[in-house]
């Protein structure tokens, strides 16, 4: 069914819209909060809340992508989902993907003060711009979705040291971008 | 771990949907580029690896299965006709053999030394047999059948163990799902690390009249469901025009449908009449075993891979009860 379709019937009320969006993105969602929550039962509760999230708040919003909405959805209860259990579970997707995303910070000092998330996002999407495109996909999927770096590499057909190294180029040169656009996080 | 990073997350999460849909729709293929290339894996010595194990697999399996007599030569399969669909394959009755070579790239799963019902995994496709059987729904909402997760307590009474399975899970045991305890033609198997449900489907041996075909799937006497939809097979856009579960009505419904012998071929019929009001009968037993027949009520005639003409007296009662 097309998006546009479904999403008309989350504004009918109707509650074949949940039914829809789970027959089509389902196992994507699925992915998109296991690749960060690890934990299988959470991820889930994570998806579950996503079709409730989506059900709360269609309308009165009216996605215009709904596959890259309903992963931000995930991933912002993936995130609330952390903060709450992560003193008692261990959630070694998430903690990997931080402790790489600890090379992007921006070394602290710099003038603009800090910025908010979707500030930030638009930033991030215009660095993104001007990478190529390989950079770009490599990027989305490895700290938006939450691919593993091996399934990545297995699936793209190349060298996991060769990709890692490509990984850190792309974070130092985020990095460097944040700071050039004076961004303080 | 910082609040930086956890910033930077969000950060992320809220990059343009343009970007995010490019990028997950995005194939090694669509990005051919020659970044790509000097990132690629030397994998020339590794294709050959692979090659020898997987000659070395295919030789094993093929004599491993030929000891055990699940794959041998079919005596009996009836070819597809022009829709391309699969072999009927013969079964257990004609020596124990039930296909040919395409078998080796399926799914194929046999439970209990059972040639007569040939399992596979479920796929969306058969939700439409077993989800209007869970007259409450599924636990914690918002799930199929098809994207269930599996847990311990849906194991039901232990139902048999695989003996034959082109999945390699032979010796694997075999149960029922605790929310349908009593239906064969769904169980589940533990399979490359997960639980997972399995569809069974009879394996054909007749299929010289209507009557052969639903009598092999145990029906008329378990048709619990006939339900008639608008398309020719599951798809986005198919629904469901006509359902009853009234015992009166399906038993007149299988006795409408009961043929007049079969013919091989189009030729016997006005293809002028094939392409108009085609809708699909589908007979459910209470054992979720399932049989189909398209309907052409002008011409009249059902399909499964052959024609079964009916007397039109039969097809218009039969029109007038799908179209009340």
């Amino acid at each position: 069914m097309e998006d546009e379709r479904i999403v008309e019937l989350f504004w009918q009320r109707d509650e074949d819209a949940v039914t829809q969006t789970e027959r089509k993105y389902g196992a994507y969602c699925y992915a998109v909060a296991f690749n960060v929550l690890s934990v299988r039962e959470d991820a889930e509760e994570c998806v579950s809340d996503a079709y409730r999230r989506a059900w709360d708040s269609i309308p009165p919003e009216r996605p215009k992508l709904l596959k890259a909405w309903l992963g931000k959805v995930v991933r912002n209860i993936a995130l609330n989902l952390w903060n709450k259990n992560h003193a008692q579970k261990r959630y070694s997707g998430f903690e990997q993907l931080l402790s790489e995303l600890e090379d992007c910070v921006p070394a602290s000092g710099s003038v603009e003060g800090s910025v908010d998330s979707e500030e930030l996002g638009r930033v991030i999407s215009e660095w993104l711009r001007e990478q190529s495109e390989l950079d770009r996909v490599l990027f989305v999927r490895r700290y938006w979705k939450g691919e593993a770096l091996n399934a990545l590499a297995d699936e793209w057909g190349v060298s996991q040291n060769k990709l890692a190294q490509k990984m850190l180029r792309l974070r130092r040169s985020l990095r460097s971008a944040l700071e050039r656009e004076g961004v303080e996080i | 771990m910082s609040e930086k990073a956890k910033e930077l997350f969000n950060g992320i999460t809220n990059i343009d949907d343009e970007l995010i849909e490019s990028a997950l729709a995005a194939t090694p293929e669509s990005v051919k580029t020659e970044e790509l290339t000097a990132l690629a894996k030397k994998t020339w010595f590794k294709w050959a690896a692979a090659a020898a194990i997987f000659c070395v697999i295919i030789v094993g399996a093929f004599v491993a299965l030929n000891a055990t007599g699940v794959f041998a030569p079919a005596s009996e399969q009836i070819q597809s006709g022009e829709s391309g669909e699969p072999h009927i394959q013969s079964g257990a009755n004609s020596d124990d053999e039930i296909g040919g070579v395409d078998l080796l790239i399926g799914d194929s799963t046999y439970i209990n030394g059972d040639l007569n019902v040939r399992y596979r995994l479920l796929s969306a496709d058969d939700l439409h047999r077993f989800e209007p059987l869970l007259k409450d729904g599924l636990p914690r909402g918002f799930k199929t059948l098809a994207t269930y997760w599996i847990k311990e307590e849906d194991l039901g009474e232990q139902m048999g163990v695989v003996t034959g399975s082109e999945l390699g899970i032979a010796g694997q045991k075999v149960y029922h799902f605790a929310l349908l305890p009593d239906l064969d033609g769904l169980c589940i198997i533990r399979y490359d690390g997960k639980y997972r449900f399995f569809v069974g489907d009879v394996v054909l041996t007749d299929v010289t009249s209507t009557d052969a075909i639903l009598a092999a799937n145990g029906m008329p006497e378990d048709c619990v469901r006939i339900a008639v939809y608008n398309t020719a097979f599951h798809e986005e856009n198919t629904e469901q025009i006509f359902s009853t579960e009234d015992p009166a009505l399906i038993s007149e419904i299988c006795r409408l449908v009961k043929s007049n012998g079969m013919t091989e071929s189009y030729t016997d019929l006005d293809e002028e009449l094939l392409n108009v009001e085609l809708c699909r009968i589908c007979f459910y037993s209470k054992k979720g075993m399932y049989a189909q027949f398209s309907f052409y009520p002008s011409a009249p005639v059902l399909i499964y891979y052959y024609f079964y003409p009916i007397p039109p007296e039969n097809a218009q009662r039969l029109y007038e009860i799908i179209n009340p």
